[in-house]
């Protein structure tokens, strides 16, 4: 049980985390900010609560210290200096290390732990050493960590900032009041016990539930609760004990004082006990709603209260990936039936059963579309993760560089924005490395002295155009075709088109910076980007022009599980072709290939657009027909037709990866199983017709041969097969 | 006909592929399926025959006695498909072998077989784990991942550039 709290924990800290980079990377550019400085705060403050509560003690207690550094600044005792910044950057490192050794990877190094402090401690020195030294172990905060609660903690006092008790003989008291049986026959109330202490000073408070029996031994008129309470207040232990002074007989009372007093109402929790719905109403719920209500209110004084509401316990609940892919599995195998089911009906042609067929068909569109959404994420967070990159980077090749962002909101499915995050790593070490000048080389050609990486996210059809784009010196074609050449990439005297040399840079074992450096430049990263882009079966395009930047494209499908398509019939053979990209179906007679002279071409209410054969591209056999049609699909080359021999239907389309082996059949994006269990090949509109186009042109092979030759052995069957 | 719970490693599927008979470690063997419709995936090198719907995945389909210079598999009632799990790049990839007829499963001791020899068989002794003997019967006993290994299949991968010129 608790394993899977941490787990959470540990999920959520890495979150925090990511949020925290990001609010101290802004705070770098706007030091002022005090949106931010809160952000970073609250940051630090949850990681620290949620750490103590779950037994990250070491996380917890390193946090406190960093979090107090903000503390202060937030209390404008102390600057968001760059010196702080980066300090603080290296302990959320530090916190990452540790999360990871807490998971039982790694191990986190003691020494650096305390070299941040120490630094840390310099810093802040003067205003706040006390804290500085105190051991901390968790300021309980009920809003910290809304779906992790493993017990009840209420922080009475966090309306006060925690830190604002600077006056002089305050002491931490521990109160543990165990009420007998007879506790609230007799009349007292807890309730009005706590307020009166709360009057005294400040009071956290855990509930004990362990004693609760079950429901069918319960008698609701005991109390089986005790309540172990942190008082810090100037009043004595007479002052506390006397409060009690009515239910004395009828409880169990401690009170003692806690030593090394500390500023900070700090306090190791007592062992989480499990939650108790009962409990939660003998605490009078309304009144701990507002007060935590009111913490909350207190953790928003620096921000819009936007966040207040993005943290609402009812507007996302956390589900994990796999049951995510179970369930578009399930989808899927039902869109499958279904498609089996509506070919039966449509055979047995009975009115009724089709009703019902129909009915089906359009609960599983809906359902598919729902269970699809739920995978998909906006990029805005992975987009954020390289902030940090290009800081760290920039400071450490001396360039000035700004990264920005565009269409964060843009949505894609989660397994590709997991796989997304190598190449477009690589993609930006690429662009700060080779693209980007220094400043004094920028100001020399009259650019900005800071550059600017811009990450943009769209959509196109059923795709979504990922750019990495920089404003840098372009790259070097002399130098890629020289590179090339010496690499055996590219034969002498060939001739390439401009893109085709640009994409060179994309040929494993290809880098033209001569020294390997440690940001870039072992020849594997661009390789490593289409390949991983490929597996997504997505593709990348480079463009670039001398002097002012460069620019990669990664194309990538909308989601890697279920398509709407369209059924189209070429011979024997069926295909899938996604609608997504498809504007209209036209019919081709042999009148209108007469017309145009044989050339394939098609005249489309005066447009001209060139059409590809299926059956001749693919090599089918097929018999001729009068009427055939003509799918009319928009590509990133232009309008294009696609002349099959008749369109079956619609057809929601479950991708089935082909696997390995056929996985460079550049012109299919996958597979699909169709009702009558039979597999059909979808196709991918964009990449047909750039393969044809290629033909047309007749470029050389240069990157074909980035893949092995052809074996004699292969060779020899072929000789085998056609003899 | 299922052969997934034999993990026993001196285990052999022997089957056959014209006259010669074939053996496959067990524990390389997913199951053997009837013939099934495959579809072909155009242009593809003829050896790979398809691809084929096995309980919801595409599993692809290797004409092994294309693989092995003989001529293409002709359908009869005894036509298999041998679904075996080999590494492909270092990945558990599954993939179907044609077969003319599945025959047994065979227990043989290391002392049974012997060395692949040079000259004399038509497959390629790197694609063979050696030979075994039964009675006046030969079995080669094929290395599977090798037959299916990357390079092996790398006509496949790069056949953009090269489908032409291996089919012409």
């Amino acid at each position: 049980m608790i394993d899977k709290y941490k787990q959470a924990f540990q999920e959520e800290a890495r979150e925090i985390l990511l949020d925290l980079e990001s609010a101290l990377l802004e705070l770098n550019e706007r030091p002022d900010d005090t949106e931010l400085v809160g952000r970073a705060f609250r940051a630090l403050h949850t990681i620290k609560g949620s750490g103590a509560m779950f037994g990250f003690d070491d996380i917890s207690s390193f946090t406190h210290h960093v979090e107090n550094a903000f503390d202060e600044v937030r209390n404008g005792r102390l600057k968001a200096s760059a010196g702080l910044i980066s300090l603080a950057l290296a302990a959320v490192d530090q916190i990452k290390v540790m999360l990871e050794e807490s998971a039982g990877q790694g191990k986190a190094d003691v020494t650096a732990t305390k070299n941040i402090l120490a630094k840390l401690r310099n810093l802040t020195s003067g205003s706040d050493e006390a804290s500085a030294k105190s051991e901390p172990s968790g300021t309980l905060d009920p809003m910290a960590s809304p779906g992790l609660a493993g017990h009840l903690a209420l922080d009475f006092a966090s309306s006060k900032p925690p830190n604002d008790t600077g006056i002089g003989s305050l002491r931490n008291w521990k109160i543990r009041l165990a009420p007998k049986f007879d506790f609230l026959t007799s009349g007292a109330n807890p309730l009005l016990l706590f307020r009166e202490l709360r009057q005294m000073g400040t009071l956290q408070t855990t509930a004990d539930t362990s004693a609760i029996p079950s429901l069918s031994d319960l008698d609701p008129h005991c109390c089986y609760i005790a309540w172990d309470m942190i008082l810090t207040t100037t009043c004595t232990a007479e002052e506390i004990k006397d409060v009690f002074i009515f239910v004395e007989g009828s409880c169990e009372l401690l009170v003692e004082a806690i030593p090394n007093p500390s500023p900070n109402q700090d306090v190791a929790p007592p062992a989480a006990t499990s939650q108790s719905v009962l409990s939660q109403h003998i605490e009078d719920s309304a009144e701990e709603g507002a007060t935590a209500r009111s913490a909350a209110a207190t953790e928003n004084t620096l921000s819009d209260g936007r966040r207040a509401t993005d943290r609402g316990p009812a507007a996302s609940i956390r589900v994990a990936v796999t049951k995510l892919d179970q369930l578009v599995d399930l989808v899927g195998q039902l869109v499958t039936v279904q498609a089996r089911l509506g070919e039966v009906a449509s055979r047995s042609e009975n009115d009724e059963m089709m009703g019902v067929v129909e009915e089906i068909e359009s609960l599983t569109a809906e359902l598919r579309e729902t269970s699809m959404s739920m995978r998909t994420v906006p990029l805005r967070s992975t987009f954020e993760r390289f902030k940090r990159l290009v800081y760290d980077l920039g400071r450490s090749l001396e360039k000035e560089v700004e990264l920005t962002f565009e269409g964060g909101d843009t949505e894609l499915d989660k397994t590709v924005i997991d796989q997304l995050g190598d190449p477009l790593m690589h993609l930006i070490r690429n662009s700060m490395d080779h693209g980007v000048e220094t400043p004094e080389v920028r100001r020399a050609v009259g650019k900005r002295p800071t550059a600017t990486i811009q990450l943009s996210a769209r959509h196109a059809g059923a795709q979504v155009l990922i750019c990495v784009s920089d404003d840098g010196k372009g790259i070097d074609r002399e130098a890629v075709r020289a590179r090339a050449l010496e690499k055996g990439l590219l034969a002498a005297g060939v001739e390439l088109t401009d893109s085709e040399l640009l994409s060179l840079i994309l040929a494993p074992g290809f880098s033209t910076a001569r020294e390997i450096t440690d940001v870039s430049g072992r020849g594997v990263g661009m390789d490593v980007v289409r390949r991983n882009v490929e597996a997504l079966r997505g593709s990348v395009e480079v463009s670039s022009q001398t002097g002012v930047g460069s620019q990669v494209t990664l194309r990538l499908p909308l989601t890697l599980a279920i398509i709407d398509g369209l059924l189209v019939r070429v011979g024997p053979a069926r295909f899938i072709l996604p609608v997504a990209n498809t504007v209209e179906c036209i019919e081709l007679t042999q009148q209108d290939i007469e017309n145009a002279g044989g050339k394939h071409l098609s005249n489309v209410r005066g447009e001209v657009i060139p059409y590809i054969r299926l059956s001749e591209y693919l090599e089918i056999k097929t018999e001729p027909r009068e009427r055939e049609q003509i799918m009319v699909t928009e590509t990133e080359h232009g309008k294009f037709g696609f002349v099959v021999d008749q369109v079956i239907g619609d057809h929601q389309t479950v991708i089935k990866n082909l696997g390995r082996v056929y996985r460079n059949i550049q012109f299919v994006s996958g597979a699909t199983i169709l009702g009558d269990g039979d597999v059909a090949l979808i196709l991918d509109p964009h990449r047909l017709v750039q393969a044809v186009l290629r033909g047309v042109t007749q470029s050389p092979k240069a990157l074909a041969q980035a893949a092995p030759a052809p074996s004699p052995r292969n060779l020899a069957h072929a000789a085998v097969s056609s003899g | 006909m299922s052969v997934n719970e034999i993990t026993e490693t001196r285990q052999y599927l022997t089957f056959k592929l014209g006259a010669e008979v074939f053996g496959i470690d067990v524990a390389k063997v997913r199951e053997v399926l009837d013939f099934t419709t495959i579809t072909e995936i155009p242009r593809t090198p003829d050896f790979m025959s398809g691809v084929i719907n096995l309980r919801g995945s595409v599993v692809p389909v290797v004409d092994l006695r294309l693989c092995f210079q003989m001529s293409k598999t002709e359908r009869t009632q005894n036509t298999c498909i041998v679904v075996v799990e080999v590494l492909l790049e270092g990945e558990a990839t599954v993939i179907g072998a044609l077969a003319d007829s599945v025959e047994e499963v065979l227990d043989m001791e290391p002392s049974e077989i012997q060395p692949a020899p040079r000259i004399g068989t038509q497959i390629r002794t790197e694609f063979l784990h050696g030979m075994g003997r039964r009675e006046s019967q030969f079995i080669m006993i094929l290395d599977i991942d090798r037959v299916f290994s990357a390079e092996e299949l790398s006509t496949v991968r790069s056949v953009e550039g090269n489908a032409l010129e291996a089919s012409a």
